[in-house]
Parts: structure tokens; sequence; C-alpha cells
């Protein structure tokens, strides 16, 4: 029997998910750390990797956070952070695909986005309040335990935190979880089980 | 196999085949990056010259991959910005900002630069720059299965090698195809640089689409080769056809880096022995 029909149990399905979520977010990593600009430092102006939080939360469950976990934290490591840190900094991701992962559970909401209902979620839970949980934990992260920011520079870091990451799930996410949940679903990788 | 004649694929598209870092075994490699990089999480914020030399050796060892001239110039873009950012964030700040213990070297209005403010800054600028070069060097050293040599060489569980192999390998060709679909809408007449920001958008939809559909293509092949062949993901031992030892040069090569490792160690928990 093939590996891939058991559920939530750990088979090649569940291992393929991780290493295409961890592969995807490594690349969105890189592409976010080339857009830092110094206006407000380590906060890059369009970070992809948190519209690939929300599809690998939402397709996956906790095998897409445990991908993106590998995945961005491998990237960190090639935008300067010491493997530590980046272990660190990245629990913020994964955290936050849970919390996508989690709240598409309990509400049950179509990720194709068909009534209103699933648009009031979509943009409540997956925009300010997932974000918001992140960014109090980066924030602190990065101004308290990395030393990296002054800690003049809470609010302004939290507030853009939080704005970049809202605009880039509400518009990049949307498209994505939208238009590619119908194809994911016919794949192997959809996820049954922890979480979906 | 890494691939024949002077090139080799690595991490990251085609790399130099012959070079002096390929004659190391993949956890040597390995092992170079990790001591480094535990050196400076020991000396970051507590002392510069040992972090200094960190940075030092990771030119060096850059220097040893022969990666492209670009790279370096991606490095100190990118870095360079943080850096300046990380300054304005410790020297622009209100007057009742400024830490008690620290002595004021200049200031105008909100600029305020402080002997604390330039330490905190140098450290920042020192880790980010060494571990941008060490992960560089990482790249240009390393192949998809020095990754999977190297983590089995330590007992990491033989899934968890193989599935960092893959992640690196699927990164690889998520950037190859990245080229691939970018130069395909190119020829189809779509301009990249002009167009509004809805028109830019729907034209990186155009690109981001057919990547990530590539790529679920290729995880799904994947997991029926995997499955068609038996591949066991869970429970059990698994033998292998190339036994990686660590030889004379390896040793001879960590002795050093294990030295910067201690001299850190003694840098943070006994500072005044160093």
């Amino acid at each position: 029997m093939s590996q891939t029909t058991k559920g939530a149990m750990f088979g090649t399905a569940q291992f393929m998910m991780i290493v295409v979520s961890a592969a995807l977010a490594l690349v969105g990593t890189l592409i976010g750390g080339l857009s830092i600009t110094p206006i407000i430092p380590y906060l890059a102006t369009l970070y992809v990797g948190v519209a690939f939080q929300l599809i690998f939360g939402d397709w996956f469950g906790f095998w897409g956070a445990i991908g993106v976990y590998i995945g961005c934290g491998i990237g960190e490591l090639y935008l300067g952070f010491t493997p530590l840190f980046a272990f660190i900094l990245v629990v913020v991701d994964f955290v936050q695909t849970m919390l996508f992962a989690f709240g598409g559970k309990t509400i049950k909401y179509n990720y194709t986005l068909k009534t209103a209902k699933d648009w009031i979620f979509h943009i409540i839970w997956n925009g300010p309040i997932v974000n918001g949980i992140g960014g109090i934990y980066a924030t602190l992260v990065f101004i308290y335990v990395f030393k990296f920011i002054g800690p003049a520079y809470f609010w302004p870091f939290f507030l853009g935190w939080v704005a970049g990451n809202v605009v880039v799930v509400l518009i990049i996410g949307t498209i994505l979880l939208k238009f590619l949940s119908t194809y994911v679903m016919k794949t192997p990788l959809y996820a049954r089980g922890y979480f979906r | 196999m890494s691939g024949g004649g002077n090139v080799r694929r690595g991490l990251v598209g085609y790399l130099p085949a012959n070079g002096t870092l390929q004659q190391l075994s993949p956890p040597t490699k390995l092992l170079i990056f990790l001591l480094l990089a535990a050196a400076s999480s020991f000396v970051y914020l507590v002392n510069l010259y040992v972090l200094v030399l960190i940075f030092v050796v990771a030119v060096i060892l850059f220097s040893f991959a022969r990666l492209p001239r670009l790279w370096v110039r991606l490095v100190f873009l990118a870095f360079g910005f943080e850096a300046l950012g990380t300054f304005v964030t410790y020297t622009v700040i209100p007057p009742s900002s400024v830490p008690s213990d620290a002595e004021i070297l200049f200031s105008f209005s909100w600029f305020i630069v402080t002997d604390h403010a330039l330490i905190t800054v140098a450290h920042v600028v020192m880790l980010f720059f060494s571990m941008a070069f060490l992960a560089l060097f990482l790249i240009g050293s390393t192949t998809e299965r020095d990754i999977v040599e190297g983590l089995n060489f330590f007992h990491i569980p033989r899934t968890v090698g193989l599935m960092f192999g893959m992640i690196f390998r699927l990164a690889g060709i998520l950037f190859t195809d990245y080229d691939t679909v970018r130069e395909a809408q190119l020829s189809r007449g779509i301009d990249y640089r002009q167009g509004s920001f809805v028109e830019k958008l729907r034209k990186f939809f155009g690109v981001m689409v057919p990547l990530i559909v590539l790529a679920f293509r290729r995880a799904a092949f994947s997991i029926n080769a995997l499955d068609s062949r038996g591949y066991a993901i869970r429970n059990v031992k698994k033998t292998t056809f190339h036994q990686v030892r660590l030889h004379t040069l390896d040793y001879l090569v960590l002795t050093p880096f294990f030295a910067i490792l201690i001299v850190s160690i003694l840098a943070r928990y006994f500072p005044w022995s160093i």
C-alpha cells in the first residue's frame, strides 16, 4: 500500500509537503530579503514568504508549518543570521503558519473564498490578527534579544511588520489561495488530518 | 555524482569543480560553518575583536569558494542597507532614549551618536557580514549530496538528511524554473519594468503561479518515485553506498576553527582571559 494514503501519519506525501513548503519558503525568504530598505531595517517591503505561510498553513496544516520553519530558517542563514538567531526568529513563521492552519480548521472556511463568511474570516483573522501576534514576537526578538534595532523603534518596527505582512497576505496570499486551492486539492499533497 | 569536468551543480547553479574546498569531506565543510557560526554567537555583543577575526576568516573562506563577483556586490548592497538602517535606529532617537551610562560623542537635535550606539552597530554589522560570507562559502562549496552525507555522518536520521537534500535541490530547481518562466513571458512581449502597480502585480502572478504549479508537479512526481521504489520514510535503518570518513587533511583544516570556537567561549565566559 502506498504510504501516501495514511492520512495524518508521516509518509511520503507528508515528507514532500515539508520539502515543497520549505523550498518555496526558502525562495520567498530570499526574495523578501532582497527587498529590504533602510527606511526600517530588517523589514522587507514585499515579504512574499508570509503569503506562502498562509497557503501552506491552509493546504498542508502542521506539515506546512514544519516546512516553513525549516525553509525560512535556512533562508535567514543566507540573510546573515547565525543558526541560533535564525531558529529563534523563525518561530514566528512557524507560529503564524500554525495560526493560519488552526484558524482554517476552526472556522472551516472555503479556501476558494466563495461566501461572505470566507472573506470576512480571511480579511480579519489571516490579516491583522495573525500578523499582529507574529509582529509582537518578532519586534521583541529583534529589539531585546538580538538588539539589531534600537529600543526607540518598537512601534515603527511593529507597525511596519504588521502592515507589510497584511498587504502581502491580502493581495498575494488571497490570489494564490483563491486560484490555486482547487488545483492543490487534486494533488496528493493536500493535507488530510493534522488541521484539515 | 557532483558532475564531471570543470563545473558541477551546486546548491544554486553551476560552480567550479576543482577548487581547494572540494577536496574536503562534506562533514568538514558543514563543521566549519557551524563552528564559526557558534563562535560568532558567543562573542556577539561581547568581544568585537574576535568577531572581526571571524569576519576575516569568513571572507577568506568565501574567496576559496570562488563564487561569481555578483554575489559580493549583492551582499554589500543588501547588508549595507541593513547596516545603515541599524545605525539610524541607534542614532536618530529622542534625547530621553539615550542610555544613562552612554557617552555622547556627537549630537544635533535627534541625531545623537553615543559610544554605546557605535559599538552595538559595529557588532551587528560584523555579525551580519560574517554570516553572509559564511553562508555563501557553504553555498559555493557544497552540493545536495554533501548535505545528505554530512548530516548522515553526524547520525542525523536518513530521512531528515534526504529531506534537507531535496529542499536544497528543489530550491535550486525553482531558481532555474523562475528564469525559464520569466524568459517565456519576456518572449511573449511582457515588459516587467513598465506599467502601473496593478499591472506589475499581474505580471508577478504570471511568474509566481506557474512556478508554484511546477513545484507541486515535481513534488507529485517525487511522491510517485519514492512510493514506486518502496522507499520507507519511517522506522527503517538504511545503509549507504558512500561511506564518509574524515581524513588527516580534514582534521588539520578543522583545528583552527575549533581554536576560534574555544577563544570565543573564553571571551564570553572568562573575558579576563582574552
